[in-house]
């Protein structure tokens, strides 16, 4: 039942939406807890326990953590050495802050990697003929396992930074933990975004209520008019990547970095929507990232919360380490004040991408993937200088069209390159691809009908630019601080029902849907 | 009053959308079987005249590109027609049987059993079922494709691509005449494990076997050869099944040398489908079997059925550059 389907749409949603209409409000964050849960256990079935020992578990630590607080600033004044005392304390505090940490990334890490490590030892063991072996075990993941494990891990670190209060009210963690929109492909919410409104329940409003489904048809013709059109030929390509070289491969890269970026923000679209008919506000996870100017900028602009989630929690802490501010203070001196940042920063953004590869997924693509972004982002910052001094001196405004025409096609391009690794089965298979571009490269391709055997026809590509060209120029509008849908509720009723209709009628008549369709299924879901 | 409009303008909007999506899929529906959707080669029989067929093909690709009527008409004098639809679903695949079997009395009913395993759990089958009923309850599900073969023209304006598929040579089958080598080796590994039928397409596999026993008709099953969809797994779950049912069971996958396969000629796709080559050789055990153990006439000599020899002149012509 995923967000596009029309179970999800046409009768598990709206189900839950009457219900909460009709129940008194002090229930309704049980219907949601409930409604979470059942949505959760026909993906994952009894693997429901794991999400309930993360969350039991999560809600006991913050609450250990808060009566440590308790007993400390109870026991303080009396203390006869309030120095002792106080690292004691500090070291209790931070010993439960690991116990917690390490519960919720070590299952994470045990079931998602603990196959892919042991596949890589008994490599290493096969090599040097030893007769012991890793069993592979048959380790199924629950669903939205990535998603719901960082939430628990911010949530506990914020409870130990004293950023929020430890939740006593086991209801409210669980349905943070779990709410149906986000646990599939989050975003990843903090624990102070969306906890408080997820409790409340407010009354449902019209406004809220027409909002959220524009928000959530919008997703839909993302998803459904380009992410699945294109599925074919992603699939085909990558699937039988042996067969296909120079511009087929490019075309491929192309095609799937659009499809990753309308499926996985169309999905997101549905999961703001449906939070705003509830009236919840669920964060924002895009915001136009191919208008970005650099790979540094990028990342600010897609899948923010994990950018975001990843700065709080893996860069500032390793930033801040005495090992780092030392090498900092050193790097400054020997090699002066900007690549001694850049070096100390590195030590942190190293952390940062190795995390979010091993986070995208099991293989050595994501890692490769994650390592690219790093070398990418590092490689920004140690040129910038140079840049900067080079368009001074040949006179080029960095301000100007042309200059923007060149960061925005340098910022393709690596994103393309980017992808084609992420998406390929595997890290010999990214290179194989990656290497045939250039050795099977003929212009001839574009000409010779090639790229019409790859499952779309005239008529598909034809759907999947027009799709593209109204994700561009909404992107535009939104990228100047315009709302489309204020701006569309302000228009007479024949207008403004005319233009819903018409949006309604391109999704279904321009989707890739129904019979002879093999639609993607949500593509982070499965990460 | 604002909440007696926050009532009424939702109903009212949602019956100008009823109106305006069915207003759509009417323009879009074929009317006489002359759409290029993906139900427009199979529903080509739709224009076949009644009580004609003798045997039908159903299933996904693997059904239609696997065995051509035509051959059989030119051995055998069998009338067929292969119904095969690209990835369609058990589901789909029993409302298009019991939609053709309003004017047809076919004796034998062949299922390709790919579709039985395209399956996940039992809600995605779920899904993919309300799918199949909001397909056949919703025209636009069905035939929103078809804005694909709308034209213009100058002087006629828009209209839906006037290809006549009830003249179909074909009769459903999917010509592709090219080669693209399966390369990756043996692929049956005997096993005992089987691979269950899930409980949705389980509960449509018995709903057709059920129809077919009704309208006494013999349903057999039978397995196109596919390294890439295959499996023994999957095999030892068909034919449990086709044993439990008292239903002939068909693997092609197990009689490869039998039959001749020769997986760098005979595949159009690295081994998902037949091509035409490949075709050709499920077609001719098939032809023998039908012959061997079904009770057809022959109307090759039937003045009724006039057209399909002409139908058989012009493919031979199309496909008269394969061998």
């Amino acid at each position: 039942m995923s967000y596009n389907s029309p179970l999800y749409l046409f009768m598990f949603l709206p189900v839950v939406l009457l219900i909460y209409r009709f129940i008194p409000q002090r229930h309704r964050w049980k219907l949601l807890l409930m409604a979470s849960y059942i949505f959760f256990y026909i993906f994952s079935g009894k693997l429901l326990l794991y999400l309930l020992a993360s969350t039991f578990s999560i809600h006991h630590i913050g609450l250990w953590l808060s009566s440590c607080k308790k007993k400390y600033t109870e026991k303080k004044k009396t203390a006869e050495d309030k120095a002792a005392f106080k690292i004691i304390y500090k070291r209790k505090r931070r010993s439960i802050l690991w116990f917690g940490i390490i519960l919720q990334i070590g299952a994470l890490l045990f079931l998602k990697y603990f196959n892919f490590f042991g596949q890589n030892v008994n490599h290493i063991l096969n090599w040097v003929s030893s007769p012991l072996l890793l069993p592979t075990l048959k380790l199924a993941l629950p669903l939205g396992i990535s998603f719901y494990t960082l939430q628990a891990v911010s949530y506990i670190v914020d409870v130990y930074y004293e950023k929020i209060e430890a939740d006593d009210n086991l209801g409210r963690l669980a349905l943070y933990m779990s709410f149906f929109p986000i646990i599939m492909e989050g975003p990843i919410c903090r624990y102070s975004q969306t906890a408080t409104d997820l409790y409340e329940c407010k009354s449902l409003e019209y406004h809220n209520v027409t909002f959220g489904i524009q928000r959530i048809v919008w997703g839909l013709f993302k998803k459904l008019v380009i992410a699945d059109r294109l599925n074919p030929l992603v699939k085909l390509v990558f699937d039988q990547h042996e067969s296909y070289s120079g511009i087929i491969v490019i075309v491929a890269a192309v095609c799937y970095t659009f499809q990753l970026y309308m499926d996985f923000s169309g999905c997101i679209d549905i999961t703001i929507g449906t939070g705003q008919i509830f009236g919840i506000t669920i964060p924002e996870n895009f915001r136009q990232p191919f208008f970005s100017k650099t790979s540094a900028e990028f990342w600010r602009r897609w899948h923010i919360t994990l950018g975001a989630w990843l700065k709080d929690y893996i860069f500032y802490p390793i930033a801040l380490t005495k090992f780092v501010k030392n090498l900092g203070k050193k790097t400054r001196v020997r090699f002066g004040k900007h690549m001694g940042q850049i070096i100390s920063s590195s030590v942190a953004l190293f952390g940062v991408w190795i995390c979010s590869g091993i986070w995208h997924g099991v293989g050595w693509n994501y890692i490769f993937y994650g390592m690219y972004y790093f070398v990418m982002i590092l490689c920004g910052s140690i040129f910038e200088p140079l840049v900067e001094k080079t368009t001074a001196i040949l006179h080029i405004n960095r301000d100007g069209i042309p200059y923007r025409i060149f960061q925005s096609v340098k910022l393709l391009l690596i994103v393309f390159i980017g992808e084609l690794f992420f998406r390929a089965n595997g890290l010999r298979a990214g290179i194989a691809m990656f290497k045939s571009i250039f050795s099977g490269f003929e212009l001839a391709t574009i000409t010779n009908g090639s790229l019409l055997q790859l499952g779309l026809t005239k008529h598909d590509f034809a759907a999947v630019l027009f799709g593209l060209l109204v994700v561009l120029v909404v992107g535009i509008i939104h990228e100047k601080g315009v709302s489309i849908r204020e701006k569309v509720a302000d228009w007479n009723i024949v207008f403004r029902w005319s233009f819903y209709y018409a949006t309604i009628l391109l999704i279904a008549v321009l989707g890739a849907y129904g019979a002879g369709c093999a639609p993607v299924d949500l593509i982070y879901a499965s990460f | 009053m604002t909440h007696f409009k926050n009532i009424i303008r939702p109903i009212a909007f949602l019956i100008g959308l009823f109106i305006l999506i069915n207003g759509v899929a009417y323009l879009l529906t074929p009317k006489d079987n002359i759409n290029e959707g993906v139900y427009g080669q199979a529903e080509g029989i739709l224009s076949e005249p009644d009580n004609t067929i003798d045997y039908l093909l159903i299933g996904d690709s693997e059904c239609y590109t696997s065995i051509s009527p035509m051959e059989i008409w030119h051995k055998y004098g069998y009338v067929g027609y292969n119904c095969g639809v690209t990835l369609q679903k058990l589901q789909d695949t029993y409302y298009l049987l019991e939609e053709i079997l309003k004017n047809q009395s076919p004796k034998v009913v062949l299922l390709e059993t790919n579709a039985i395993y395209q399956t996940s759990d039992f809600y995605n089958e779920f899904q993919k079922a309300l799918d199949g009923v909001l397909a056949k309850k919703l025209a636009i599900f069905k035939y929103h494709n078809n804005w694909k073969s709308i034209t213009f023209d100058r002087h006629k304006g828009f209209k839906l691509d006037p290809k006549r598929i009830s003249s179909d040579p074909y009769k459903g089958f999917h010509y592709k005449p090219k080669a693209a080598a399966y390369t990756k080796g043996y692929y049956v590994k005997e096993t005992q494990e089987t691979k269950e039928i899930e409980e949705i397409p389980l509960f449509y596999l018995n709903k057709i076997a059920n129809l077919c026993k009704e309208r006494d008709i013999q349903l057999v099953l039978y397995c196109a050869p596919s390294p890439i969809c295959w499996s023994y797994a999957k095999h030892n779950g068909v034919a449990a099944y086709a044993e439990e049912n008292e239903l002939p069971f068909i693997d092609f996958n197990l009689h490869t040398d039998e039959l001749g396969i020769d997986w760098t000629k005979d595949t159009c796709d690295n081994g998902d489908h037949m091509n035409y080559a490949g075709a050709k050789k499920v077609t001719k055990y098939i032809g023998e079997y039908l012959y061997a153990h079904c009770d057809l006439p022959n109307h090759s000599e039937d003045s009724k059925y006039a057209a399909w020899n002409e139908s058989l002149n012009e493919y031979l012509k199309l496909t008269s550059q394969t061998k």
